[in-house]
């Protein structure tokens, strides 16, 4: 592996984390709250 | 060997990047309150186990944090209110307020809750001194609700106990998990939540109405302990020669022209009447005001009531009291 494949890695995380973000937006479903404890 | 290196650069690699992105969302929702991460805080910084397993948690006496926009201080006995000592002042009328986050005031300053509203007005009322004791913790059912009226709250030796009854009542006790090492992660819950709104989106998950009318099935554990709890508690006062009244605050965000939810309030107001239980139905109140129901919530993404929802809950409280005039001036 060298510095792109890094880079493409992280990337390629940040960028899941994004689409997820992107695709759950604008919903609320507040009595799910299981970590509210 | 070759190998070796590349997957330890690899594992390196994503260990950085999720270093990074806890970082990221740790700064973005510094300057952005979200609800999940919110009551994750509230959850990890005010709330510890509770010595009664039907309790399951409690808040951490003498705690403080600031959450969804407002100071939650917790006062030496694990209240969010003024101290209290469980000698009840002369002179003094001391009403016990038992609940959820909703009495709790989750997302209001502690003076813009419905307890602490309550005490000028009814005071003015009566022409005397009356404390209204906070009691809310987030997330109690009504099983823990009694748990802590049975461990703790009946120390207070209160005039009038009233319990603010939410449709999330009838959910099973949670169970409190030491926090570990996910848990401590502000990613991972911002993850979970994004993930679980995914899911709903997708109809991998039960939607709201599903939910609630799952949980009001004759069956349903949560709501036969909270019907045995209620029955328990009434039974208690009754003993103590205490009258208790129960209010039944409407979820918030859909209620006009017609509720969400009919079927569980049903249920709810059935139950309380054929046990006898004096309640009041706060449904009509919240569908008789000009404004629409996203006036009353805490935020867009969170249905809590807001400051102008506890002011017609408080409003409620004290109209339903005067009624009851000679149980108040006892």
């Amino acid at each position: 592996m060298n510095w792109k494949h890094v880079l493409g890695v992280a990337a390629l995380l940040i960028l899941a984390v994004l689409i997820l973000v992107v695709l759950s937006s604008g919903l609320e479903q507040r009595e799910f709250n299981y970590f509210s404890r | 060997m070759k190998v070796l290196r590349n997957s330890l650069i690899l594992v390196a690699t994503v260990f950085a990047t999720l270093l990074f992105l806890e970082g990221a969302v740790r700064v973005a929702l510094r300057f952005h309150s979200y609800y999940d991460v919110e009551m994750w805080k509230y959850g990890t910084l005010l709330k510890r186990q509770a010595g009664d397993p039907a309790i399951s948690h409690e808040h951490v006496p003498g705690a403080r944090a600031f959450l969804y926009g407002t100071d939650m201080r917790i006062n030496s006995k694990g209240l969010r209110d003024r101290e209290f000592e469980y000698a009840k002042p002369t002179d003094t009328y001391r009403i016990l307020f038992l609940g959820d986050s909703l009495t709790l005031g989750w997302g209001v300053d502690l003076d813009k809750t419905f307890s602490k509203r309550l005490e000028p007005m009814l005071s003015a009322d009566m022409g005397r001194k009356v404390e209204v004791i906070n009691t809310g913790v987030g997330n109690y059912n009504t099983a823990q609700e009694y748990a802590y009226f049975h461990d703790e709250g009946r120390r207070y030796d209160a005039d009038r106990v009233l319990l603010l009854y939410f449709i999330n009542d009838a959910e099973p006790t949670p169970v409190f998990k030491p926090t570990g090492l996910i848990e401590r992660s502000m990613l991972s819950v911002f993850l979970w939540s994004r993930v679980t709104k995914l899911q709903a989106r997708l109809g991998m998950r039960p939607d709201f109405r599903n939910y609630y009318e799952d949980l009001y099935r004759a069956s349903s554990p949560g709501w036969l302990a909270s019907q045995s709890a209620l029955r328990h508690l009434r039974n208690d006062l009754r003993a103590m020669n205490r009258p208790l009244t129960v209010f039944v605050c409407p979820e918030l965000r859909k209620m006009k022209p017609a509720y969400l939810f009919p079927e569980p309030h049903r249920k709810i107001l059935s139950f309380l009447a054929a046990e006898g239980i004096d309640f009041v139905d706060l449904l009509p109140r919240f569908q008789s005001r000009p404004e629409p129901e996203r006036d009353f919530w805490v935020s867009e993404e969170d249905s809590h009531p807001n400051a102008l929802g506890h002011q017609i809950i408080a409003e409620g409280v004290a109209d339903a009291l005067r009624t009851r005039g000679e149980n108040v001036k006892e």
